[in-house]
């Protein structure tokens, strides 16, 4: 139903070789209360493969965050926008990590919805 | 084309009839500017942020045009005015007309949206060029948009130093806060580009968005109408 759709935040995180673990532990310690107060919800905390890897090997880090409709969405990222602290975090994960990217996704059978403006 | 707009806004505590008398002193020295091809000058309309109260748009045939009203007395009352003590802020740019889409030039009536923007420093110019690439996009998926320029500011002064300007035309204000906003083009795609905590990020989060009604079209070309 229209305003109803999940849409997605998807995290996806290539720590350094070796550092898997502790930068999922800095995420979730550090990054996650800060998104739950602008109002997104965790879904998914996903680690690939599901092993911390050593030596020269790095894991890849998917955390998987919901809203309910465009104009949660936009309220979120409002509250995200205006806090000057906000892009304090990912500036400190920098030197943890090899990459990381943010996708926004919603399910095949919302398009036609989320379409619909 | 060459463009000049600024976004004024008028000092809290002065009241309506202030206001008013104002308006009426510019739109006068707006009218009188000469060379100019075409001028809208006009209040912002509600949900504008940091819009300013006034929105004064000039358009010049070309450069040259502008260089020429630059010299012109009349330019010196503009200039006055907008660093008159009676405004809080001023924000003002200055462009060579770039990217244009015209889906609808002959318009008759609708809102003119614009948007200055600050693309952060030391962000590479292949950055910049994708993220200028994918904003043309825009009008492709949402047809609201009837006519749209994107231009780098060759100019500007206020509380960023801006370096671009996108601007829509719309038929109607519902254009902009419903399809516009609300498309999944924008927020799921382009809106990286803003957003502080994408690794795309490079837009200053501090932005100028506002919009006016119009009569005539300023995208178009040809367009010499007034206001």
């Amino acid at each position: 139903m229209k305003g109803e759709e999940t849409i997605y935040v998807m995290d996806i995180i290539t720590p350094r070789p070796g550092r898997g673990e502790e930068v999922f532990r800095y995420y979730v310690e550090n990054y996650v209360p800060l998104a739950q107060d602008r109002g997104l919800r965790l879904q998914h905390r996903w680690v690939s493969p599901p092993l911390w890897l050593q030596g020269n090997h790095s894991n890849t880090l998917y955390f998987v965050w919901s809203v309910t409709g465009v104009g949660e969405y936009w309220a979120v990222e409002a509250k995200a926008r205006w806090d000057a602290t906000a892009p304090d975090f990912w500036r400190d994960l920098e030197p943890m990590i090899v990459s990381r990217s943010r996708q926004v996704l919603a399910g095949e059978h919302d398009l036609a919805s989320l379409g619909d403006v | 084309m060459f463009k000049v707009t600024r976004l004024l806004s008028f000092r809290p505590d002065l009241d309506d009839a202030a206001r008013d008398a104002l308006r009426t002193r510019f739109d006068a020295i707006v009218a009188g500017l000469p060379h100019v091809l075409h001028r809208r000058n006009r209040p912002s309309l509600p949900g504008s942020v940091n819009g300013g109260d006034i929105i004064c748009h000039l358009q010049f045939a070309t450069e040259a045009d502008h260089r020429a009203c630059a010299l012109a007395e009349a330019w010196g009352a503009f200039e006055d005015f907008c660093r008159g003590p009676h405004l809080a802020s001023a924000e003002s740019v200055m462009y060579r007309q770039g990217a244009l889409g015209l889906g609808q030039p002959g318009i008759a009536g609708g809102v003119h949206r614009i948007l200055l923007l600050s693309v952060r420093p030391f962000i590479s110019e292949a950055k910049v060029i994708q993220f200028e690439a994918e904003m043309r996009e825009m009008a492709r998926y949402i047809p609201a948009i009837r006519n749209w320029g994107l231009s780098r500011v060759t100019a500007s002064s206020g509380s960023r130093n801006w370096t671009h300007v996108w601007e829509q035309e719309f038929a109607d204000v519902q254009g902009l806060y419903g399809p516009y906003m609300m498309h999944p083009i924008h927020f799921a795609h382009i809106d990286r580009w803003f957003d502080t905590q994408s690794h795309d990020w490079i837009v200053d989060p501090e932005l100028c968005s506002t919009c006016c009604e119009f009569d005539t079209s300023a995208m178009s070309p040809v367009s010499n109408a007034s206001p």
